[in-house]
């Protein structure tokens, strides 16, 4: 009760409350405009969340985060843009459904459905914490070592199709994030004595030019456009009726974003595409799917929206980030000394339960926001593409100027927004890289703590925790060929 | 389904092939390097010593990269006539990422004014000058290109106080006016 009462008094805090109404209102604006993304806004406003208290920073970013794909859904049903990448799936039911004069109740239904996605995963989270209290403290330098290896080989056993490429981009950010001097005994690696070299590549920097540089040069570079959405005539709160008229559709698919969202390297892409095709095994009209079907905007829309809060819990219990919104957190966690991982919830428990009150309220008042705005919210959409280029190049130039005022991080920057725009263009994924860098640096850094207390290659998996890991490991990657053999066999 | 289609499906994205081989042949050259780059210590063990996370790095991009280089390679081999339009694709594909080189050159330029003009008024003529680059040329969104920058600086330098030094033509101004501009603007 003490931690509870201690928790309420950090998130009824007028700091935190402004925090949240902006973050939330901020990441649904920010998700609406088709192009920007929470990636991008988070990369941006990560260094000024610095001079905040961490509650006030982080609750800043998880309202970009958790409400930036209620704002998505926006552009993806009225104009067939999905507004951040993972409502690409909202769009097959979405637009359908507006193309028959039915965009009010699309919205409507795609709002309640990410309202019930997301309070079904804080729920989880909250059900789940005496769990991870628990379990935590049992992680030592050798389970984080294996749990941030399975992150890295899930990365690359999702991307389907391009597995090469993401093992590729892992190993491309591995190799970045060792430039500089190394943590143990400070030796320089790979800085060709040169000294702005010596304090390595951050991690920032590279975040701000993959995500945001290199949108902004494509969006400048793209031919100009500024569409054109249908008015919406009804109203906005029927929708939470009819998704819980279909209590199994949301229930599966909140399920699927948490299980995908927990997961580190899975995330919303998965839990969409086993939502939407549990939903569509389940329907009584299936043939509805990709043409308007209310199940399938319901599966993809509680999917997505409840990954943000699920992929929580491995950076909260054991600072592990699941994809590239939480690494940049991360981040926010280190600048303030708090770290996360299996101390975090014995030591601070009051913090994290002010994270777990600051996502529920998020959701509220982001779906009052949409129920009451979502007309005003038209002229963004209308925003040219060109001119969303010129703001996100500006805002940019913020975000990486305000970490060391230095020009050599804003030519770093402007590099990884040129490699950022080569892997757009090749439709590359550019999360690995990220991932890569975070769980790379999390490896090195806990194997060799792990290392005097192995003498043999088998004490590295001799542990419960450590043998779970290691054995779901080999079952990804033995699944994986498997997998790729059936699919040979096939053709 | 036409001709173009079918390139399109099975061949490997414009300028692919080139990219795979320039970050393979990147990655060759700097793990070449590792004995020069990283300091290597007789008594540590292999996964200790600071070369290895750095050779994990570059050997898997020499290896992946490898195999993706050979898989592009046969699938340009594979289209055959079509090789034509893919050389004439990897081109224009290289241009558009050289046009890119632009705005690099636009961003750049605005880092190199801020220590001099300040933030509020690079901001300003960094917005404005772009905006017009990018055909917003109407007086109406010059001016909307203006309070946009106005917005920005107030919200970050003003706001959330985030770490922009003043401008030197700071320097030039009344002492109490230079302090609310460098904390302010």
């Amino acid at each position: 009760m003490e931690t509870l009462s201690a928790a309420l008094d950090h998130v009824l805090s007028l700091q935190v409350l402004v925090a949240l109404l902006i973050g939330s209102i901020g990441g649904v604006i920010i998700g609406a405009i088709p192009g920007v993304g929470p990636a991008v806004a988070i990369a941006i406003l990560l260094p000024a969340t610095f001079s905040l208290e961490p509650i006030v920073g982080l609750t800043l970013l998880l309202g970009v985060y958790g409400s930036s794909m209620y704002g998505g859904a926006l552009p993806a049903i009225l104009i067939n843009t999905p507004g951040t990448a993972v409502n690409a799936m909202t769009t097959y039911d979405g637009y359908p459904m507006t193309k028959r004069g039915e965009a009010g109740r699309a919205l409507s239904l795609a709002y309640s459905a990410s309202f019930f996605g997301g309070i079904f995963a804080i729920l989880a989270l909250i059900l789940l914490s005496p769990a991870l209290a628990a379990v935590a403290p049992h992680f030592g330098s050798r389970e984080i070592f294996l749990a941030a290896l399975l992150g890295l080989v899930l990365v690359v056993v999702t991307h389907r199709g391009q597995h090469l490429v993401s093992l590729l981009l892992v190993c491309f950010g591995i190799f970045i994030n060792t430039v500089g001097l190394e943590p143990v005994r400070y030796s320089k690696r790979y800085t060709f004595d040169q000294s702005w070299l010596s304090s390595g590549v951050d991690l920032i920097v590279v975040v701000l030019g993959l995500f945001a540089l290199s949108q902004a040069f494509l969006l400048l570079l793209e031919r100009d456009g500024a569409p054109k959405p249908p008015a919406i005539k009804t109203g906005m709160l029927g929708g939470l009726r009819e998704v819980l008229r279909f209590p199994k559709v949301a229930s599966a698919s909140s399920g699927f974003g948490v299980i995908m969202g927990i997961i580190p390297g899975v995330g919303e892409f998965l839990a969409q595409f086993f939502a939407y095709s549990f939903a569509m095994k389940t329907s009584k009209k299936p043939e509805d799917f990709g043409r308007g079907s209310p199940e399938g905007l319901i599966a993809c829309e509680a999917a997505n929206n409840a990954v943000p809060p699920a992929a929580m819990i491995p950076m909260l219990a054991l600072g592990i980030p699941g994809e590239a919104l939480t690494a940049m957190m991360l981040t926010v966690f280190h600048v303030h000394n708090v770290i996360p991982g299996p101390a975090l919830f014995q030591d601070q428990p009051d913090f994290v339960i002010a994270l777990y009150i600051s996502l529920l309220l998020l959701n509220v008042m982001v779906f009052i926001f949409l129920a009451v705005a979502s007309k005003s919210l038209l002229r963004i959409v209308q925003i040219p593409t060109r001119y969303i280029g010129v703001m996100v190049l500006t805002l940019s130039f913020v975000g990486v100027y305000s970490l060391r005022n230095s020009a050599i991080d804003c030519l770093i920057a402007a590099a990884f927004g040129l490699l950022g725009l080569i892997l757009r263009r090749l439709e590359w994924p550019i999360v690995p890289i990220i991932l890569g860098m975070v769980l790379g640096g999390i490896m090195e850094t806990k194997l060799r703590t792990s290392l005097p207390r192995i003498k043999e290659p088998w004490d590295l998996v001799n542990r419960p925790i450590a043998a779970v890991l290691f054995s779901l490991i080999v079952l990804a990657v033995v699944l994986h060929f498997w997998a790729l053999y059936r699919s040979r066999i096939k053709r | 389904m036409s001709r173009q289609d079918d390139v399109r499906k099975t061949a490997s994205r414009p300028g692919e092939f080139f990219f795979i081989l320039a970050l393979t042949v990147i990655a060759a050259i700097l793990l070449a390097q590792i004995g020069d780059q990283t300091k290597f210590y007789k008594r540590l063990k292999l996964p200790t010593q600071p070369g290895f996370w750095p050779a994990v790095g570059l050997g898997g991009m020499v290896l992946s990269g490898a195999a993706l280089a050979v898989s592009a390679w046969y699938k340009r081999r594979r289209e055959g006539a079509s090789g034509q339009d893919l050389q004439e694709q990897d081109l224009q594909e290289m241009v558009f990422i050289a046009r890119a080189g632009e705005f690099m050159l636009w961003f750049m330029f605005y880092v190199w004014i801020t220590p001099w003009a300040g933030y509020l008024a690079s901001t300003i003529l960094f917005v404005m000058c772009l905006a017009w680059r990018a055909g917003y040329r109407t007086t109406g969104m010059q001016a909307l290109s203006a309070g946009l920058a106005v917005f920005i600086v107030v919200l970050f330098k003003s706001f959330l106080s985030v770490k922009i030094p003043g401008g030197a033509v700071y320097d030039l101004l009344p002492p109490d006016l230079q302090s609310f501009m460098a904390i302010n603007f």
